[in-house]
């Protein structure tokens, strides 16, 4: 659970509107970085890695929403610039099924590509720093890169300064009680229930951040030691087995 | 949400919703999100999921099902709601509500509406490029799943996944997701080798997603009377609220006669053949 699959209609307009703005930046860049005579030889292996963090993303580990994301992987195997693009069609697919909202498509392709991203570079990083060990590279580039990402995300809801519900807003519950208004109290036709000291906003309604990113940190460093956990074990597998793999460069593919 | 389950009710569907144009589904589905995103009345809110909920059960498709599917974006959204409480619960419940309601209309819609549909709508908006790698992801998704599943199957009758601790069982579960992997991109090299074979050079050739038609009028009609009546109840609020309850009746009138009149579950019907097909072999 290293990213939050941000719901509609939570964040700001303007935001969620620069969330697109930069994502399509990030896109932008990455389709001008795998050249054009690439391009059709990436395709399949984009699906195919991007199928493989929307398998990953649709399999709880427990029953509360814990789910591996396999992005770290999937940006050390295809390299930056290919790994955003999977990252955008995971976050356009699982918003299809629900799984974080269709209008901050943008900002949550900005938070998984930056932890794209963010595993190749710490990856090839560690891995000059640990030798000969990718399994161990893969993994400390995952906690970090998780990390990162989530305090992206925690970042974004704090710039957020989320409050666009007042009681006032909220329709004849009571918010105090939770109980429903009697709409007859007034007669059929009666359109003054909301009283001036109801119609008053109360409170402000916003996120707390500090509580949010309490909790987020709380529950998200579980998530972040299982994923880097099987990613390092994943990796190492994979070095055996296929090493190519892990040098996308140099696997026919451009990971520029 | 099972892909796979998801596919089939949206290609075996004969209802109205099956039959409507996918441009026309995609602006309904707009529509309604936007109203979704505006209103911060809790009961319109719900209204308009209700709405979903009928239009899911006329569409034939398990309401339960979509129903389960539509809470699983709540867990996340009652994180923002645990953060905004304040010792009142409707704010947390409208923030939950509006996450549950936005998954069950995207939900409706691609439990409705074939894949290469959705995406030749999308094809209009994005890249070539994208589109192509959405083709070749959802294509994969189900490929990857069976592997998946049948390593997953050879490592539990090995034993893999009991005793040796948790550090080995994690192990055998990494070694299994890495054969994934591997099959992965064999599949995809393959895949590549045989699109080149026949012909591809970067388009694939794609569905049309159909224009609006008379037809479609009525879905149309629904999806502005919705975002309409969630923008109303939006900028006036003072006058609108205390009435916030009837269109939340009337929804609910909507849902009760939706199960009462019986309705060809063709979808239903067929996905519990192929479920039985797929444990009986």
């Amino acid at each position: 659970m290293s990213h939050l699959h941000i719901p509609d209609g939570v964040l700001p307009l303007w935001l969620v509107a620069l969330g697109w703005v930069v994502a399509a930046v990030y896109v932008g860049l990455a389709l001008i970085a795998v050249r054009k005579g690439e391009r059709v030889q990436l395709v399949p292996r984009v699906g195919v890695v991007a199928a493989l963090v929307l398998a990953a993303m649709s399999t709880e580990i427990v029953p509360i929403a814990y789910h591996l994301n396999l992005t770290v992987l999937a940006g050390i195997i295809l390299g930056p610039a290919a790994g955003v693009l999977a990252a955008f069609a995971v976050n356009l697919i699982l918003a299809l099924f629900g799984h974080g909202g269709v209008t901050v498509i943008g900002l949550n392709t900005v938070v998984i590509g930056t932890e794209v991203v963010a595993g190749f570079l710490l990856f090839r990083g560690f891995s000059r720093l640990v030798g000969d060990r990718p399994g161990l590279a893969a993994g400390l580039a995952t906690v970090l890169a998780l990390a990162l990402s989530t305090t992206l995300m925690i970042g974004i809801v704090g710039l957020s300064r989320i409050a666009p519900t007042h009681a006032r807003d909220l329709g004849s519950l009571d918010p105090k009680t939770l109980t429903l208004a009697n709409p007859f109290g007034h007669g059929l036709v009666a359109n003054r229930i909301v009283t001036p000291e109801q119609g008053a906003p109360a409170g402000d309604g916003g996120v707390s951040l500090t509580r949010f990113a309490i909790a987020v940190y709380a529950l998200g460093a579980i998530g972040w030691a299982i994923e880097a956990t099987l990613t390092g074990f994943i990796v190492s597998f994979v070095a055996r087995v296929r090493a190519e793999l892990l040098r996308p460069g140099e696997s026919g593919v451009s990971w520029t | 949400m099972d892909v796979a389950t998801v596919d089939l009710w949206a290609t075996s569907g004969r209802s109205y919703l099956h039959r409507a144009s996918a441009t026309a589904k995609a602006i309904a589905a707009a529509l309604c999100l936007a109203g979704v995103i505006a209103v911060e009345n809790v009961l319109i809110v719900l209204t308009i999921y209700v709405i979903a909920v009928a239009a899911t059960r006329r569409s034939g498709i398990p309401v339960g099902k979509l129903v389960m599917g539509s809470a699983y974006p709540g867990v996340f959204a009652a994180l923002f709601a645990f953060a905004q409480y304040r010792g009142d619960l409707v704010v947390p419940l409208t923030t939950i509500a509006k996450a549950v309601t936005a998954a069950a209309i995207v939900l409706l819609l691609i439990s409705t509406t074939p894949y290469p549909k959705l995406f030749a709508v999308i094809r209009r908006l994005l890249p070539g490029v994208i589109v192509e790698v959405l083709f070749m992801t959802y294509r994969s998704i189900f490929i990857l799943l069976h592997c998946l599943s049948d390593v997953m199957v050879a490592v539990r009758l090995r034993g893999g996944l009991v005793g040796r601790g948790l550090w080995g069982r994690a192990r055998n579960l990494s070694a299994a997701l890495a054969l994934s992997v591997l099959h992965a991109f064999d599949t995809s090299e393959r895949t590549y080798a045989v699109m080149r074979i026949r012909g591809y050079s970067g388009s694939l050739s794609g569905e049309r997603a159909g224009g609006v038609g008379l037809k479609e009028l009525p879905l149309l009609g629904l999806a502005a009377a919705l975002a309409a009546l969630a923008f109303v109840f939006r900028y006036e609020f003072r006058l609108l609220n205390p009435f916030s309850w009837l269109p939340l009746a009337i929804a609910v009138a909507v849902l009760i006669t939706a199960v009462a009149v019986p309705v060809r579950a063709a979808a239903s019907a067929a996905g519990q053949r192929r479920d039985d097909e797929i444990e009986q072999p």
